[in-house]
């Protein structure tokens, strides 16, 4: 078993201010949509939080964004090729039934593909879908006087709303998986400590 | 002159035949030796007489017999009501002595609340307000005795042949800086008019001061060096009161409180003359922090003349009045998230007067180059040739409330009519003021009070229609800001709003098949929340079954 620096520094601290962020996020985003869910005991305190971590979001994404385009990172882990859409149907299958077998994942990662094709889908869908479209409309949100010449344009804000609030589902439900997913290595924690130290020891 | 030498000399003899016929009379009745009246016998009159001496009792003479005209004129005035007869005013056996006037009666006449009281009183004849005037106008005599001749292009220095205010003021300088004491002006207002038609009430002040229905015909009519006439535009001489145009649209103005019942002197409106109407609107705002420390006066927030009703005023409009003392309103409100959004909706009295009531009204408009206009009565009668009842239109089953399909049916035809960027314009506005305004903020500064679906204004909703000279507010009822298709073109959005509720989910398997589906379009856009709530609740528990079976297999 090789152990391998799979995550640089920055990549790690990017993941857990992240991590941080979106989490607030979810919780103020929560209290926005429904009142009567009152995590801070004052509505404006989570409209300004939603608002001042939403700009956050918006930096790192940059940061993340910029930091994997010249590093050569995003051609190299988010190129699509043939075997991330062969090897969707056996990757599920592994997850679903042979992941209970003790039968070894048919994409473990290596240095020259870190995903395997499920999750390098869910990556792709997260990072160039979801998280442009609700940094997006956040920022319309963030001041929609402003902006409403564009809100206008796409409808006006309850169309606004509905794709930013949409959007937010889906970075739910992503997270809820993701968050399972990383229980899934060898170890129950063995992907979590990656992501702390850099090293990935499931390396063959 | 030669004419009335002329009507002298045609009369005399007719008024000596008359003294004639009357000799006889006046043998007995010589306190009546000189008496006139047109030159007409006695018996022109006391027809009874057949000889002298004649019976003690006669009929009385009817003025009718020769004055039907005036008679007919003079039947239903106020006077004749009040049985004020010919002889009251008219010494009928000497027509030139003991002359009356409107002033050998009304002697108390105050007319107190007369704006520029002296000014009418003294230029106008009673009749040129209380009477029927067949004509009237402004003559204005300027006599320049020497000096220099005011030629015509002096004095209308535009050549349009009428003078103007500018024109007026010109000409003013010129005659007290270049000709003192040389010159001298005399102003008359001359109505013609019938004595025996008399109105109580007086003519609208609208009639000269606006309409120029009365006096709007002024000459100036130079003589000595120079002579000749030109003339003035009236309000040179009437001022224009331009909230009178204005003020006809207003509420006041609809409802028929005339200038004067305001206006009962010079002095500026104070609060009695308000509370004389609105005295328990009075009585909630006198003991208010805001009116002993702020606004003590009505005037001092409200203008009278205002052209809207207050619920007309956007909440543009509404802001404008708070805005004129709270001018840093921006600047104490920076803890209000999205400060501008919210000035831009609402109104200060949506939180600063609790007990106010707030609804959301919804209005028809449409967006042209960007700048967006509320349709109003005009804009629809011109877009087509729809039956203009629009209640019924909107309100189909006719139950007196608008559902959102009802909007939504109603604006899907419209559209197809205007063929122009139609759409629902909405805001949250006060409908019904409280006129306390002190309540302590900080109270206020809770979100929730309307971000939420407990919010008072849901229960409040109303669809504004314009009518010819009104607006109707039909009551909305239902989902309307989520429900399909009319959140699509509603223009408001508000956080907190309506949630999908565990009945929303229940009634999804329990509801019929048609009413299901009507469920289905209610929910609108709560679709997103349930859809996402559910599929949230499924993936856990996919993971939840998947960890599960993990931990049975010990993987």
């Amino acid at each position: 078993m090789k152990k391998i620096y799979f995550y640089p520094l920055p990549v790690r601290i990017w993941h857990w201010l992240n991590v941080c962020i979106i989490f607030i996020l979810i919780l103020t985003g929560m209290q926005l949509r429904i009142p009567e869910i009152s995590i801070f005991s004052q509505y404006n305190t989570a409209v300004f939080l939603h608002k001042f971590f939403g700009f956050a979001l918006t930096g790192s994404f940059l940061f993340w964004f910029l930091y994997y385009l010249l590093s050569g990172r995003l051609k190299k882990y988010y190129c699509i090729r043939s075997r991330d859409i062969t090897g969707i149907p056996r990757q599920a299958f592994y997850y679903l039934f042979t992941i209970f077998q003790g039968k070894e994942n048919p994409h473990p990662p290596s240095i020259d593909e870190k995903f395997n094709p499920l999750q390098k889908w869910a990556y792709i869908v997260v990072m160039f879908f979801l998280t442009p479209l609700i940094i997006i409309t956040g920022i319309m949100f963030s001041d929609v006087v402003y902006f409403l010449n564009y809100i206008k344009i796409i409808g006006g804000l309850r169309i606004l709303d509905a794709v930013h609030v949409a959007t937010g589902y889906g970075f739910v439900i992503y997270l809820i998986v993701h968050v399972y997913m990383s229980t899934l290595g060898r170890k129950i924690y063995a992907h979590i400590k990656t992501m702390i130290t850099g090293y990935e020891e499931d390396i063959h | 002159m030669m004419v009335v030498l002329l009507l002298i000399l045609l009369l005399l003899p007719y008024s000596l035949h008359g003294a004639a016929q009357s000799e006889g009379c006046l043998e007995c009745h010589n306190n009546f030796q000189d008496f006139i009246h047109g030159g007409i016998a006695c018996n022109d009159c006391h027809n009874d007489i057949g000889s002298i001496p004649h019976n003690e009792k006669l009929a009385k003479p009817s003025c009718n017999t020769c004055h039907q005209n005036i008679v007919r004129l003079y039947g239903g005035n106020i006077h004749e009501k009040k049985k004020i007869t010919c002889r009251h005013c008219h010494n009928v056996h000497f027509l030139n002595k003991d002359k009356k006037n409107c002033l050998s009666c009304h002697k108390q006449i105050t007319h107190k609340s007369l704006p520029s009281k002296e000014k009418h009183m003294d230029l106008l004849e009673c009749t040129a307000c209380h009477g029927k005037i067949e004509a009237s106008s402004i003559e204005i005599g300027i006599h320049i005795k020497k000096g220099i001749a005011m030629k015509k292009e002096m004095v209308d220095l535009d050549g349009n042949n009428i003078i103007d205010s500018g024109e007026w003021d010109n000409l003013q300088t010129y005659l007290t800086k270049k000709l003192k004491g040389a010159y001298k002006i005399n102003k008359t207002y001359l109505s013609k008019g019938n004595v025996h038609i008399v109105t109580p009430k007086p003519t609208p002040c609208k009639n000269c001061h606006t309409e120029r229905v009365l006096f709007n015909d002024a000459h100036v009519k130079f003589s000595g060096v120079s002579s000749y006439e030109i003339p003035v535009e009236s309000r040179v001489f009437i001022p224009e009161l331009p909230s009178i145009t204005k003020y006809t649209q207003t509420v006041h103005g609809k409802k028929g409180v005339q200038c004067t019942d305001c206006h009962v002197s010079q002095n500026h409106i104070d609060d009695k003359i308000c509370i004389s109407c609105h005295e328990g609107l009075y009585g909630i705002y006198k003991d208010t922090l805001h009116s002993k420390k702020g606004a003590t006066k009505c005037t001092d927030c409200h203008n009278p003349h205002s052209i809207k009703s207050y619920k007309e005023l956007d909440a543009k409009e509404r802001l404008a009045v708070c805005s004129k003392c709270h001018k840093n309103y921006i600047d104490t409100h920076k803890w209000l998230p999205n400060t501008a959004l919210h000035f831009k909706y609402l109104e200060c009295s949506t939180c600063h007067s609790p007990d106010s009531t707030k609804s959301i009204v919804f209005y028809f408009g449409i967006r042209e180059r960007g700048k967006e206009k509320i349709l109003d009565y005009a804009d629809l009668r011109d877009i087509s040739d729809m039956d203009m009842d629009l209640v019924s239109l909107v309100d189909r089953d006719k139950n007196g409330v608008v559902i959102s399909k009802e909007l939504a049916d109603f604006f899907i035809e419209l559209k197809n009519r205007v063929k122009k960027d139609l759409f629902i314009g909405s805001s949250i506005i006060v409908t019904k003021v409280y006129h306390e305004y002190s309540v302590k903020r900080q109270r206020e500064k809770v979100c929730t009070t309307c971000h939420s679906e407990h919010a008072a204004f849901y229960d409040s909703m109303f669809l504004i229609l314009p009518e010819k000279d009104k607006y109707i507010y039909i009551p909305v009822k239902g989902t309307t800001l989520s429900a399909l298709p009319a959140s699509l073109v509603i223009d408001m959005f508000l956080l907190g709003e309506e949630k999908v509720k565990i009945e929303d989910f229940k009634k999804l398997f329990t509801a019929g098949h048609k009413e299901r589906f009507e469920h289905i379009r209610k929910l609108g856009l709560k679709w997103i929340d349930l859809l996402g709530i559910l599929l949230t609740l499924l993936t856990f528990l996919l993971i939840i079954i998947h960890a599960m079976v993990r931990i049975a297999k010990k993987r």
